[in-house]
């Protein structure tokens, strides 16, 4: 299992910022029953998850039944959690865990066991992902891509920025403010009309 | 005088080899026997992990022996949150997802069963013991053990043995084809002289929680006329006894039939009872079950036995 | 679906949005499909930028949470062929009185559409003594107690208890799978019969 100078920590799941809130009150209404709000916490972390699970299982629809196992996994153990961590800390263990089984399971090593890194998100994958799906399935996510790239270029500047701030840093709304200089009001409504601009171009494709 | 080799003789060599061969199936035995002990008596805590069916979930155990008396607690680390803690015979099962828990009380068991099988002469015929190469697991050495079952009619076993504890650091169960069933494997364990009581506590909060407990079950084993006609060599009644089954008006007679190894439960319903077990065959992970109406009565088999097993059985019931 | 809505719901999945503003749009979520497909549209965005979207199909995974969410039978139901397949059920191989309580948790609370199983404030606490009671006569561990007028699907319970018995005799080998399919996360079962539904009084 690699070799031994090398300390087999555990990932620690990089929190979304600013998210403790909302995922709070989400999971507590899963826990009454609301299917709807586990629906949006889904929504929330389908694709960092899957992400996350390709780095475990590199075909991807494989990946996909192992990210549906976790999520459905969590559903069933929402009952238990406590928030003693936050909602996306949890999730994502059971996602590792979920993908590590599903490894032994299949005989095979999880491929990333030997990770000597705090955070496996920082990790690039070695293969090209889309590599794995059939040409036509290609099309259409290339498609959703090129559409999103179109729209993010032909964006207002204070937009674009505001939204890449947002997307790819991670920053909060509040830290944008600060880089950009204006008030938290107004790099809510740059990150909407950002938002809604790119989604004129993608609804129609989905 | 030509000298006669001991090794030229046909008669002592067949009898070496017979004494070989029962010699590594005492070992093999005494392997069985020092594991039976091991699960029980040593103070130990691990990881592990448990397959079936493709589908494998991620436990820990916490096992503690203390002045004879013995408890353990088992809890999923896969997010379902259940724990199972045990104290000698009583039992809590913890349901988060639930919010239940289970109590399970002593029940006295027919004195025909043996509480702790000890893996006797009795099984040979049935089974074959055979000892292996030696392997690693989780970090340990062990002996891999095979008990392969000399019929069609039972389930085998692949057992890697711990050689410092006789410890099964990883157990497969095998069905008559070969094919794995289901498997236990151990990715960490560590053995302690003392472990203490307060690591066998349950850690999930269950206020609120509903505590349920199974119905009052009576013994009148000596009331039980029926009989299995036809079972697999070295399958012997241990048990005969009368159950009240939940949400039954009526008692069920229940059969219990042993290999030493596998068991197989024959439940025989009264005939005023309105059945909801449906005939045919039903499977459950590794234990089967077959299910018929013989002459107005609903007979039940289940055991970890392939399937023609559990519908022998059932099929022969007599009244005696 | 009015810019002030759609508002929100942009700010709602940065986290950014104020917890009054979040109550209202979370009840809106509830009867809104419109509404959750623009939240999953917005972050798909946030996805696509980040390299994370995986698949051809964007919304394949959660339409796929959904349904299995979702996928039990409907309230009325032709009873199954003579020939009972029960896939999902862990196994009650093994050992001990442990793994009738075990078979309890799995299939006849597990199957049992969310239904209470009794009312709370009667359970043992942790630092309690294992010998803690409920005060009435305890119910069967298999059939709820108490059930909604909702249909409730069930398995077959009467086999569920022969398990349950029979796996007390049964070997001490194989003590640790039993356990390990009591708390092991396992799968809903599929429906194999439906019951209307009624209700079940203590002691019943």
């Amino acid at each position: 299992m690699g070799s031994t100078d090398k300390r087999l920590t555990e990932p620690v799941a990089r929190q979304p910022a600013g998210s403790g809130a909302s995922d709070l009150a989400l999971i507590k209404r899963v826990q009454q029953g609301d299917k709807s709000a586990f629906d949006l916490l889904v929504i929330k972390y389908q694709h960092k998850i899957l992400k996350l699970i390709m780095r475990y299982v590199r075909d991807s629809s494989e990946a996909m039944d192992v990210a549906q196992e976790a999520f459905l996994k969590a559903y069933r153990a929402a009952p238990s959690f406590r928030g003693d961590s936050a909602f996306y800390t949890w999730l994502y263990r059971i996602a590792i865990n979920t993908a590590k089984n599903h490894l032994v399971a299949a005989g095979r090593r999880p491929a990333h066991y030997n990770l000597d890194t705090q955070d496996p998100e920082q990790v690039e994958v070695l293969t090209d992902l889309r590599d794995l799906d059939t040409p036509e399935g290609l099309a259409q996510s290339e498609e959703i891509r090129e559409a999103i790239n179109r729209a993010i270029r032909e964006l207002p500047e204070e937009l674009r920025t505001a939204i890449l701030l947002r997307e790819i840093e991670g920053m909060s709304y509040e830290e944008i403010a600060q880089t950009m200089e204006c008030p938290v009001g107004t790099v809510r409504s740059r990150i909407f009309r950002a938002r809604e601009a790119i989604d004129r171009e993608i609804a129609p494709l989905l | 005088m030509r000298r006669r080799s001991i090794l030229g003789h046909p008669v002592l060599l067949v009898t070496l080899a017979l004494v070989a061969v029962d010699a590594s199936a005492q070992e093999a035995r005494s392997w069985l026997d020092k594991m039976n002990r091991a699960v029980e008596e040593l103070n130990y805590q691990g990881t592990f992990v448990h397959v079936l069916e493709g589908n494998a979930e991620t436990l820990r155990i916490i096992h503690r022996r203390e002045g004879g008396r013995t408890s353990e607690r088992i809890e999923s680390l896969d997010g379902a949150g259940r724990e199972i803690i045990r104290h000698d015979n009583q039992v809590q099962c913890i349901l988060p997802d639930r919010r239940v828990i289970l109590l399970e009380e002593p029940k006295d068991l027919s004195p025909l069963v043996s509480a702790l099988p000890s893996y006797s002469d009795e099984i040979e015929p049935h089974y074959a013991l055979d000892l292996h190469a030696i392997a690693r697991v989780a970090n340990r050495t062990t002996q891999i053990l095979e008990i392969k079952p000399r019929d069609a009619f039972r389930y085998g076993y692949m057992l890697w043995l711990d050689q410092e504890t006789a410890m099964p650091l990883k157990s497969q169960l095998l069905d008559d084809q070969g094919a794995i069933v289901e498997q236990i494997l151990f990715t960490s364990i560590d053995f302690h002289s003392q472990i203490p009581a307060q690591a066998i506590a349950a850690t999930i909060d269950t206020t609120g929680f509903t505590t349920l407990r199974p119905p009052e079950s009576s013994q009148l084993a000596a009331d039980i006329p029926w009989r299995a006609g036809k079972v697999p060599g070295g399958f012997k009644l241990s048990v005969a006894t009368q159950s009240q089954i939940a949400g039954s008006e009526y008692p069920v007679e229940h059969l219990v039939y042993s290999d030493g190894l596998a068991t197989v439960s024959v439940f025989i319903e009264d005939p005023h009872t309105r059945s909801e077990v449906s005939e045919g065959f039903s499977k459950m992970g590794s234990t089967n079950a077959f299910s018929l109406t013989l002459r107005g009565r609903k007979v039940t088999a289940v055991g970890e036995v392939p399937r023609q097993t559990v519908r022998t059985i059932a099929s022969s019931l007599v009244a005696e | 679906m009015t810019e002030q809505f759609n508002d929100q719901i942009s700010a709602f999945i940065d986290d950014e949005l104020p917890d009054e503003e979040s109550a209202f749009l979370l009840r809106r979520f509830e009867r809104d499909a419109d509404a959750r497909s623009r939240a999953a549209r917005y972050t798909m965005i946030g996805a696509a930028l980040r390299d994370e979207l995986v698949g051809s199909d964007p919304e394949i995974l959660r339409r796929r949470i959904a349904a299995a969410l979702t996928g039990t039978a409907p309230a009325a139901q032709q009873r199954p062929a003579a020939r009972v397949q029960w896939r999902y059920f862990r196994p009650v191989v093994g050992v001990g009185i442990a793994a009738t309580v075990a078979v309890a948790a799995i299939v006849g609370l597990r199957a049992v559409n969310f239904a209470r199983v009794g009312a709370p404030g009667g359970a043992a606490t942790l630092n309690a003594p294992l010998q803690a009671r409920t005060p009435e006569p305890p119910p069967s561990y298999v059939v709820p107690r108490e059930v909604s007028d909702a249909p409730v699907i069930a398995p077959a319970v009467r086999l569920t208890n022969y398990v349950m018995h029979h796996s007390e005799y049964a070997s001490r080998l194989n003590r640790l799978p039993v356990h390990s399919n009591v708390v092991g996360a396992g799968e809903l079962l599929p429906p194999v019969e439906t019951v209307p539904a009624k209700r079940e009084t203590a002691g019943e």
